[in-house]
């Protein structure tokens, strides 16, 4: 019995340590070998989750680089702008997406969360400290092995295909051609009721993370803006307003802060309550690069100007619909 | 609980050491843990039912008792049909209930009488199929007085709920097991390390090769009429692998769990993928319910004697009732009623036990005519397996016409690099699993490597695929049956 027993605490260290071993030594092939290079001429990226991938169409913005990636929490987005900020140093800016639902405890499930996981850790894997695998690893042991795993087999075949740059799995402009907007107008009941700031649980860890974000853009030169790309009225998360705007008056009082929230589209260019479609990328994306090129980053009070752009917009309704 | 889950990882090594370690100088305590493990193990997945299984186990050990002391036949055969009454009524219930409601909903509505009866959303108790026989052949042998009735509740309690084979068996015979709960059990190393060595390739079974096929077969099954008929049989074959790996996997998860507490379950599976005719791969494939059939159905019904009618009917009676044990699902009728005609013309023939030895038998490799025939069984059961896998007989009848269309020859659709990967690792399964055919499992021979680095070797290579090239989590298939 005893040297059955040994005989198997012997084979279980050997496995772990085989694992370890080649989860360390694909990690730093990965980490020495990838290729975050983006052309020389962009200055200006956007950091985000779905409403961000969707809104600014890169390919109507002179210098500037969409890298958001639907489901992307701040974790992810932090260890993409590292990466991407320590290999191209023509970047000036980075646009944080900074909406209603990032905030919320909700957010903390795209984290850890068995799908979630499966899905994000095995793309940044490689590039995630002993920290992130240990925030993991305590709220969700399952998912995080099986993350685990599932990052060895892509990590391990990358490095075997000599694949160092796999830049478009990361995030990009997302060509939406849905439009549901008006059947989830008909469909919804009532928005939800405007929630006390006190009954509204923030996720503490996507913050921290969002925190860590900007300060290392701050260490490496890098000006940062957060930013809140186009919604509809209608658009459900609107109940936090009132947190949403202490967060940012309170813990990010002294960064940047621009609301295209309001901007003035078709229920036909959203895809649906928060996300634009290739026709309201379209509209916003060409009047964003007028206005960057009008010297919106050079504006004192960037928010001001673009709250009175925007009301001159909806008075004038010069936006060109179809 | 799922063996692979980490549940299950915890649970395992916890009970192996209460076991060896605090109950091993007794033999009703150890019984006890069984049972108390086993309830836990059953009640992870819904506590509810545990009580089917108590009162299942209750009823059978006083007719146990009872069928000893009486000498009355006819009191006998009340109490024996007391026990199949009680056992299947449970079976009948919770697994045919609806099915039964709503096809004959549908027979008196095709002559024109509307019936309005509503289906009640009944769940499956797991393993349900499984104890039921267990506890049933139990009630039969003790009648046909070829066991002897256990006075050790306890010991029944365990044979009836023993956690490895529980949910999805083997379905053990009380003659086999139960007599094993009656002896200390000792530690033995080496059925210890064969027991490990099977869990190990039963969990490449399940997690490499199951997981990984489903996922390719979900896709192909739900999605059909997209494919292109070479990419149907591709799909087919996805399934043929999933079920075999996921089924033989269970089970030698179970029998190799068995052996670390010192008990020997019968072998379910003797690589019937090798099977030289429909025969032989009925007695290499899910052996106990093959068995349990032959001898509780086929054989008093008359089996092979009589007239030629009769062994027809026989042949029909026990194929389609295994199919329908599967599932209350036409497709399962239909997939045994195929099987029965495969098996009639060799049977009536007599040349169903031409193959009795295993395979190409202390050769390397087979002869071409062996090859030949292992090819044509191969592709009859993968054939067969489109109806088990299909939702409806239409659905089936759908894929197969689709599969006999000129996009047969072209180039199949989903070879992607990880489909090929999965074939890859079918092309490695089959591979070991012809080294190690004449073993009880695939690993049993392994010990013939002499070199003990080279063993290790091959055992962490394995558990590297497990880890490394799971596939998404699938329930066990058959945990539905």
């Amino acid at each position: 019995m005893r040297l059955f027993i040994k005989r198997i605490a012997l084979i279980i260290c050997f496995f772990i340590g085989l694992i370890a071993l080649l989860i360390i030594g694909t990690s730093l092939l990965e980490r020495k070998y990838t290729n975050f290079k983006l052309p020389k001429d962009v200055k200006h990226i956007v950091i985000g989750h779905s409403h961000s991938e969707c809104a600014y169409n890169d390919s109507l913005i002179p210098n500037f680089k969409n890298l958001s990636q639907s489901g992307d929490s701040y974790l992810y987005s932090y260890i993409k702008t590292k990466e991407f900020i320590k290999q191209n140093p023509s970047i000036e800016t980075v646009f944080v997406e900074f909406t209603n639902n990032q905030i919320v405890k909700d957010i903390n499930q795209w984290i850890w969360s068995d799908k979630y996981l499966a899905y994000k850790y095995p793309l940044y894997a490689s590039f995630t400290d002993f920290n992130d695998n240990l925030l993991l690893l305590k709220h969700n042991p399952l998912a995080y092995t099986n993350a685990l795993a599932l990052s060895l087999n892509t990590k391990s075949t990358r490095v075997f295909k000599k694949n160092s740059a796999y830049l478009n799995q990361l995030g990009g402009y997302l060509y939406l051609e849905r439009n549901k907007t008006d059947s989830i107008l008909n469909s919804q009941n009532s928005i939800k009721d405007n929630v006390l700031v006190e009954k509204i649980e923030l996720s503490e860890t996507n913050l921290s993370y969002l925190d860590a974000l900007i300060k290392f853009c701050k260490e490496n030169d890098k000006r940062v803006i957060l930013i809140r790309s186009p919604l509809h009225k209608k658009y459900n998360e609107y109940h936090n307003e009132a947190i949403y705007k202490k967060l940012l008056t309170m813990r990010y009082a002294n960064i940047e802060y621009i609301d295209f929230s309001k901007f003035p589209l078709n229920n036909s260019e959203f895809g649906d309550l928060q996300h634009l479609n290739h026709k309201g990328a379209k509209v916003f994306s060409e009047w964003f690069a007028t206005t960057l090129e009008d010297g919106l980053l050079d504006k004192n009070n960037k928010q001001d100007y673009i709250k009175k752009i925007i009301k001159q917009l909806r008075n004038q309704q010069i936006i060109v619909h179809e | 609980m799922l063996f692979n889950s980490i549940d299950f990882a915890v649970f395992l090594p916890i009970i192996f050491i209460l076991y060896w370690c605090l109950t091993h100088k007794n033999l009703k305590l150890q019984n006890l843990l069984i049972v108390v493990a086993s309830y836990i193990f059953y009640g992870w997945w819904d506590w509810r039912f545990l009580s089917l299984i108590l009162f299942s186990t209750i009823v059978d050990y006083l007719i146990g008792i009872g069928l000893s002391k009486q000498k009355n036949i006819t009191k006998r055969k009340i109490l024996l049909w007391t026990s199949i009454i009680i056992n299947l009524g449970f079976l009948g219930f919770f697994k045919y209930f609806n099915f039964f409601l709503d096809n004959f909903i549908t027979a008196f509505s095709f002559f024109g009488t509307q019936i309005s009866a509503n289906s009640l959303n009944i769940i499956l108790p797991v393993g349900i199929s499984f104890y039921t026989f267990q506890t049933l052949s139990y009630s039969i042998d003790i009648y046909k007085e070829k066991l002897a009735p256990t006075k050790d509740f306890i010991a029944f309690a365990a044979f009836v709920s023993f956690f490895p084979q529980l949910v999805a068996g083997p379905i053990e015979r009380a003659t086999n097991l139960l007599p094993q709960f009656y002896i200390k059990r000792h530690f033995d190393y080496t059925k210890a390390v064969d027991g490990i060595r099977q869990i190990l390739w039963g969990l490449f079974k399940k997690v490499v090769i199951a997981d990984n096929c489903a996922q390719y077969a979900n896709i192909i099954f739900n999605n059909s009429s997209e494919y292109s008929g070479s990419t149907l049989v591709l799909g087919a074959v996805f399934f043929t692998f999933q079920i075999y790996g996921d089924f033989s996997g269970y089970s030698d998860i179970a029998i190799g769990v068995a052996k670390l507490f010192g008990f020997n379950l019968k072998q379910n599976f003797a690589f019937p993928y090798f099977s030289r005719d429909i025969a032989e791969f009925w007695r290499r494939w899910h052996i106990s319910l093959s068995t349990w059939f032959r001898d509780y159905l086929y054989i008093p019904l008359g089996g092979s004697l009589g007239t030629t009618a009769i062994k027809i009917r026989n042949v029909f009676i026990i194929f389609i009732v295994s199919g329908f044990w599967h599932g209350a699902n036409w497709t399962f009728i239909a997939w045994g009623a195929l099987n029965a005609i495969y098996f009639l013309p060799i049977f009536l023939t007599n040349n169903n036990r031409n193959h009795l030895n295993t395979v190409a038998k202390d050769k390397f490799l087979p002869n071409i005519k062996e090859f030949l025939f292992m090819l044509i069984t191969f592709s009859l059961t993968v054939f067969a397996w489109i109806f088990f896998r299909s939702r409806t007989i239409k659905h089936a009848l759908a894929y197969i016409s689709e599969i006999f269309s000129s996009s047969l020859f072209t180039m199949p659709q989903l070879l992607s690099r990880d489909s090929i990967l999965t074939l890859l690792f079918i092309c490695f399964l089959m591979i070991i699993e012809w080294i190690g055919r004449e073993g009880q499992h695939a690993l049993a021979q392994i010990y013939r490597i002499k070199n003990r680095a080279y063993r290790w070797s091959f055992y962490l290579l394995i558990a590297l695929f497990i880890f490394i090239y799971q596939g998404k989590s699938q329930e066990f298939i058959y945990f539905q049956f």
